[in-house]
């Protein structure tokens, strides 16, 4: 099991493999793995964005988080949660919460467990809230 | 439901009511029941945890706690309870969603989101009549 390869007291998260979907238990501290069950490599360091990015695809297991004077343009985001402080475009699957801020704007497909959106923000795009996300994937 | 509740909300369709058609108020309604068709109003409407709707729904401020199927337009604030289930479009100027909610649907949220557009006269049939109606600081 892999939960036996963890050091005694050593913190733990529970990530969803962006790939294949499945939870598992890994280290608080991890930077980047593979996962157990399809093999593949996965991020799990937040992510910072606090200026200008475009990228094809923006994935990470961990939070990401795009500050005020931050702008994303990517094709697809994938991530375990986001906190959306300032402009995003492009579609976003989150496996965990998206918080958005009220000086945020993404114009974009969401799907996520959950949406908390604060006062003054904008939006545009096709939400699937609080839904199973495996039919989603395909962006 | 105690008085005071009663007397904030003065028109409520109950648990046993089965609805269809268009419904207009001023002040605001609650919804327990069954509907299908239309609600415009300026106010605020609340679909209560055990109603079931399938509606175009015009309102200032819209709460949904049960299921709600149809486009919807806030003009002031749209809220989705931890409860609610809901598929459709929504505009709103505000939307705030708590966790459990469930909804899929096109979302449009902002200030520049809802309010009169120019082809749609003030004065006309034509034009949503939220955005009629709209106080003028929404509207700038």
């Amino acid at each position: 099991m892999l939960e036996d390869t963890f050091a005694e007291g050593e913190e733990r998260q529970t990530i969803h493999c962006l790939h294949c979907l499945r939870p598992q238990q890994v280290s608080a501290r991890a930077i980047t793995l593979t996962c157990k069950f399809c093999n593949k490599p996965l991020k799990v360091e937040p992510l910072v964005i606090s200026q200008y990015q475009a990228r094809r695809v923006i994935e990470t297991c961990g939070c990401l988080t795009v500050e005020k004077h931050g702008n994303v343009f990517s094709d697809r985001v994938l991530c375990g949660s986001l906190v959306a402080r300032g402009r995003i475009r492009g579609n976003i699957i989150s496996f965990g919460p998206v918080l958005v801020g009220p000086e945020a704007h993404i114009r974009g497909n969401i799907t996520a467990p959950s949406l908390a959106v604060g006062e003054g923000a904008v939006l545009e795009g096709n939400y699937r809230i609080g839904e199973a996300r495996e039919e989603n994937l395909e962006c | 439901m105690t008085d005071t509740a009663q007397q904030d909300v003065p028109t409520v369709l109950g648990p046993d009511c089965c609805f269809k058609g268009e419904i207009t108020f001023d002040k605001a309604m609650r919804v327990h029941g069954r509907m299908e068709g239309k609600i415009t109003s300026l106010g605020r409407l609340h679909v209560a945890r055990d109603a079931k709707l399938q509606a175009e729904v015009e309102a200032a401020s819209i709460v949904i706690e049960g299921q709600l199927r149809g486009p919807i337009i806030a003009a002031e604030r749209l809220e989705l309870k931890q409860s609610a289930r809901y598929e459709g479009d929504i505009k709103a100027h505000r939307m705030i969603v708590e966790e459990g909610a469930v909804f899929s649907g096109h979302v449009s949220v902002g200030p520049e989101v809802v309010k009169p557009q120019p082809g749609h006269a003030p004065r006309g049939g034509n034009g949503p009549m939220v955005a009629q109606l709209m106080p003028a600081a929404l509207t700038r």
